[in-house]
């Protein structure tokens, strides 16, 4: 049984949720991407460290569902990452 | 990701019913981590999927559906792409020599005839009858 952290902490009050990615899952240039192409819609920082990536991203608009928005971001990456047909 | 809450029927998955989530808990030495792509993939646009554990020993998948699917049916499904795709992958590993050579097949249809001395033709026999004994002849 491997225990891990919350991959998804979402901060109601400061408006922003911070996703973290293992980077023995999620390739780096697909979350750098991810997060260009989510640049539109959020502000967002990207942090890494000891094989993990850290994003943090705040809405521009509050239209967008701050308790999704970490998720779909989730799903994002992993769609770059099957569109980039490095990895499947 | 941590693997707490009940305990459903099935070995490998692990349901959240009061956070609205499960776990599915992946051998990596049955699918590898490739297979386990595929098949959060294909449930993507049902469910949120978010992976972890450890690549070696034991992968760990969250999965939170999007809408009000149940988490056992969500979770038995991901067991059946998971299937699903490990068949695909073997047959396509099987199939690969057959592939090749069926493409290279394809791409040779497209070169120039090579001129051998069978298709010299000295005795004439591609020639067609028409061409050698019927009406408007050539005379050689």
């Amino acid at each position: 049984m491997v225990k891990e952290g919350k991959k998804v902490r979402v901060d109601e009050k400061k408006n922003r949720v911070t996703v973290t990615f293992d980077t023995r899952f999620y390739e780096p240039e697909s979350i750098r991407l991810s997060v260009n192409d989510f640049r539109d819609c959020c502000s967002a920082k990207l942090k890494s460290e000891d094989g993990k990536i850290t994003v943090v991203l705040s809405p521009k608009s509050k239209e967008i569902d701050i308790n999704t928005l970490g998720y779909e971001f989730y799903n994002y990456v992993l769609g770059r990452m099957r569109s980039s047909e490095s990895r499947f | 990701m941590t693997r707490k809450g009940r305990r459903s029927s099935i070995d490998n998955i692990e349901i959240n019913k009061d956070e609205n989530y499960l776990i599915v808990s992946v051998n990596p030495k049955i699918y590898n981590l490739d297979i386990v792509y595929y098949a959060a993939y294909v449930l993507m646009d049902r469910a949120y999927a978010i992976l972890g554990g450890d690549p070696e020993k034991e992968i760990l998948v969250e999965l939170r559906p999007k809408d009000n699917t149940d988490l056992e049916t969500l979770g038995r499904e991901f067991n059946n792409e998971l299937l699903n795709y490990a068949v695909y992958m073997k047959q396509s590993a099987k199939n690969q020599r057959l592939r090749e050579a069926i493409l290279q097949r394809v791409l040779m249809t497209n070169l120039a005839p090579v001129e051998s001395e069978e298709a010299k033709d000295p005795e004439g026999i591609a020639r067609p009858w028409r061409e050698k004994h019927g009406k408007g002849r050539k005379k050689s």
